[in-house]
């Protein structure tokens, strides 16, 4: 098999991991600056040679096809393996961030409103940046959360967080500070369609459907035209909009 | 109260600084919605520009005017019970309009000759011009028969659409508000009820328009097509330039009244309109971190060119016609300009090419007669050499070919520097400029009827005593993100409540010292009070019925608004469509008194 950028990437990643490992080892103290650690025996312009190859925007829609290793502790590709041709939804947490940032609350009430669609239909990934999450620790907190199969909360190397979040907006150097800004990314990588909505989810069904508008509806062909909306206007619902009978299809005056 | 002849420059700087433009590979197209995209990279107008076309090759597209249809043939019926208000102005008129997708033909070159996948209304884009008016109620089922997601041929845009009927006087279910999306298969009605604000006839708007509006996919559902105009008459603005009405100001009507709408739009190699923010630019580049940092995140650092910041087409489109040209008559024209967007803004000036090929800048003839502010027509026209216009701005002008002879050509010159990032313009004003369309000047067909008025709208007064409250919108960024005080849009969050039959004054402030934002609120027409503490003076430009705030850097905008007739939820945001797409917006809703906050 010929060396391609992405075959290198993985032997770096490889190297540093277990780089990491060694490290892990010695001391506490050691672990809070590991980053640092592992980074530091990379020269800078290696990391931006591998930054422009782990970006490539010739392919996979530009995501980084970084090896990633879920809470199960199998072993991914994050775009070949875990995003490719699927409806996916993608947030970025930690462990500890959490209690602030309930990032993987709001995450879950999503992927329970969902039910048995996700692992089916729409596969969900939550990468943690912070490099104490342990696939062992992730596996509880997603334990925590009854996370179902298709709900993988993965974990890699920072620098590779870094290559996800700066296709993922995450990019400048700085985390938000608040639950506001904070994000869920959702997309159908098979038609090349992304959107993004606020990790602050009050309606769920609402948030939903933004998340089933990138999916087929596989509408049946030369069926009657059906009324979205406006809904009547003596008639209960939302205040954020009108459209009649959301979440199903029986809207037919 | 400067007189019409007072020239009044906007913003024009001196120098300039030619378009920059650099030959690379070309990678393969990557589909893109616009939505998730990375910062650091290059425009890939810079990267891999669109094919050529030949300058004034085709016509000016005219978009017909929308025909009225027979309620009867709407199934299932319109039903009034939908509609606040709608039994005080039953629709005179009934429409259909059909969004689909099909091929629009840009220009008549390869590769663009076999046409563009676009989403068209009617067939079209833009789409068909209504004409209401004013006591004449309408009526527009819109139909989505868009294929559904990965069946189409337009890559990169939702076929999920709401239409927005951009400063109409419209109750929220009708507005075309983000939340308010119709799928494939599905239909929305609008009920337009054709009555100024207040039943105040100051308030009496004229050129409007109707685009996308859809959560998150604004951007390159506009891009894909969804824009046309929607004007509205009255008794005084007639459609008439031989109205018997002593008080009507006859301004040029029928064929010598033009609404153009601007986009700039990017092509593959094969003519198709891509959305796409991917291309071969610099590599992100990478900072030491400090040996005390723990955080991952300092590693990187991006480049300047950072794509989030807009969307930047290389071909300027009129009426989605490449650089068109347009025979004119030698006698006055009514061009209604409009910024379709995504995010490029426009400095417009003439420039005249005689028959002989000798090329003049400065003539007495090439001028604007600005006679509308966001489409609202002005206490008095102003004239001026240039004329600005952000996204989503609509300045009716009125140019006056009679000053030159048949065989002159005169161009129409964006002039506008614009950030390679499409934030905002760098301030500016390019020598030569960008030719977006041609005028060629034939002899006039008979006497010119029409007039420029010396007088026309009044504006509404501004009470003090119904201001309830002040509010302030700060629109600043974070870590990649276009915010408005400090948050990110949130459909479940309703950011104001406003009470029915009252006037607030807001103020508009922007955070940042780079980037612009053309700030647009729904439903109402607002008058500014101040920029940057300084009063709007009679003779402004600003001195007008306005809905977008300019909004340019450190800039602060405090403006007097009302809210009336309807209740209902509506949205105010940037209208850099790339920035509203990244959450830059709000939602406000109007409720009955003692409810507001």
């Amino acid at each position: 098999m010929s060396r391609t950028d992405n075959t290198i990437s993985e032997e770096e990643t490889l190297r540093i991991q277990s780089r990491r490992k060694l490290l892990a080892g010695f001391s506490l103290t050691a672990a809070a600056s590991l980053p640092a650690l592992a980074l530091g025996s990379m020269p800078a312009h290696m990391i931006e040679q591998r930054a422009a190859r782990v970006i490539d925007r010739s392919r996979n829609q530009g995501f980084p096809d970084t090896r990633v290793t879920a809470h199960t502790g199998e072993v991914f590709r994050f775009y070949d393996d875990l995003v490719h041709e699927r409806v996916v939804l993608i947030n970025f947490m930690s462990i500890k961030r959490e209690p602030d940032l309930p990032i993987t609350r709001n995450m879950a009430r999503l992927v329970k409103g969902f039910g048995d669609r996700i692992g089916r239909d729409i596969h969900v990934f939550s990468i943690s940046y912070d490099e104490s999450d342990t696939p062992a620790r992730l596996a509880e907190f997603a334990e925590s959360f009854d996370a179902p199969a298709g709900w993988k909360f993965l974990s890699t190397t920072p620098e590779d967080v870094i290559a996800l979040g700066y296709r993922l907006y995450r990019t400048e150097g700085r985390f938000r500070s608040a639950m506001h800004s904070d994000l869920i990314h959702f997309g159908n990588a098979s038609v090349g369609l992304w959107g993004t909505m606020s990790a602050e989810i009050s309606d769920v069904e609402f948030a939903m459907q933004r998340v089933t508008s990138v999916m087929p509806r596989n509408a049946t062909a030369g069926a009657q035209l059906r009324r979205a909306g406006p809904r009547r206007v003596d008639s209960e619902g939302p205040v954020i909009h009108h459209r009649d009978c959301v979440g199903n299809r029986s809207g037919e005056s | 109260m400067p007189k019409r002849r007072d020239v009044l420059k906007l913003g024009a700087v001196a120098g300039g600084l030619g378009m920059a433009s650099s030959g690379a590979l070309a990678r393969g197209a990557v589909p893109q919605s616009g939505l998730v995209f990375p910062q650091g990279f290059t425009p890939s107008i810079f990267e891999r520009p669109s094919p050529p076309s030949t300058p004034f090759k085709d016509p000016l597209y005219r978009m017909p005017v929308a025909q009225p249809v027979s309620p009867e043939l709407l199934t299932p019926s319109p039903d009034g019970r939908r509609h606040q208000r709608f039994y005080d102005f039953p629709p005179a008129k009934y429409y259909r309009e059909v969004i689909a997708e099909r091929r629009w033909r840009y220009h008549s070159d390869p590769p663009y000759a076999d046409g563009s996948w676009s989403y068209t209304m009617n067939g079209a884009i833009p789409g068909p011009t209504y004409h209401a008016y004013y006591g004449e109620p309408a009526f527009v089922r819109r139909v989505n028969q868009l294929p559904d997601i990965g069946q189409g041929k337009v890559p990169f845009a939702l076929p999920s659409t709401t239409m927005h009927m951009h400063n109409g006087h419209t109750a929220s279910e009708s507005d075309g508000i983000p939340t308010d999306f119709m799928n494939p298969g599905e239909f929305w009605d609008h009920h337009y009820a054709n009555f100024p604000a207040g039943f105040d006839n100051r308030e009496i708007m004229n050129t409007l328009w109707y685009h996308d509006h859809r959560l998150d996919f604004t951007a390159p559902n506009v891009y894909a097509g969804l824009s046309g105009f929607y004007l509205l008459f009255d008794e005084l603005d007639s459609n008439n330039e031989n109205d018997p009405n002593p008080n009507a100001f006859r301004l040029p009507s029928g064929e010598y009244d033009i609404p153009m709408i601007f986009h700039d739009v990017q092509f593959s190699e094969d003519g198709q309109a891509i959305f796409d923010f991917f291309a071969a630019g610099e590599s992100p580049s990478v900072t030491e971190k400090s040996p005390t940092d723990s955080s991952p995140s300092t590693i990187y650092k991006g480049t300047d060119n950072i794509t989030l910041f807009g969307m930047l087409g290389d071909k300027i489109t009129v009426n989605r016609i490449i650089q068109p040209f347009l025979d004119v008559e030698a006698r006055k024209y009514r061009f209604r300009l409009l910024n379709g967007g995504p995010s490029r803004f426009y400095n417009f000036w003439l420039r005249l090419e005689r028959a002989d090929g000798t090329v003049v800048d400065s003539h007495p003839g090439l001028k604007f007669y600005i006679v509308s502010n966001d489409g609202n027509l002005l206490p008095e026209p102003i004239e001026s050499e240039n004329v600005e216009v952000w996204v989503a701005n609509r300045y009716d002008v009125i140019v006056d070919f009679s000053a030159f002879a048949p065989g002159d050509k005169v161009y129409l010159v964006n002039r506008m520097d614009m950030r390679r990032d499409g934030a905002g313009p760098t301030g500016r004003l390019l020598d030569e400029g960008e030719l977006a369309m041609r005028f060629d000047v034939m002899p006039a067909v008979g006497e010119d009827p029409s007039r420029i008025p010396d007088f026309m709208r009044e504006l509404p007064d501004i009470n003090m005593d119904e201001v309830r409250r002040e509010r302030t919108w700060v629109f600043d960024y974070d870590n990649g993100l276009w915010t408005v005080n400090g948050k990110l849009m949130d459909a479940n969050r309703i950011d104001a409540n406003i009470e029915q039959g009252s006037a607030e004054i807001w103020t508009i402030r922007n955070a940042g010292n780079t980037w612009a934002h053309p700030i647009h609120t729904h439903f109402e027409e607002f008058q500014i009070l101040e920029v940057n503490g300084r009063p709007v003076k009679d003779g402004d430009l600003l001195r007008a019925r306005k809905d977008i705030i300019e909004l340019g850097p450190n800039m602060e905008i405090k403006f007097f608004g009302r809210w009336r007739d309807f209740f209902g939820t509506h949205v105010m945001h940037c209208h850099n469509v790339v920035h509203e797409d990244h959450e830059m917006m709000i939602q406000w809703r109007i409720v009955p008194p003692g409810q507001g906050d």
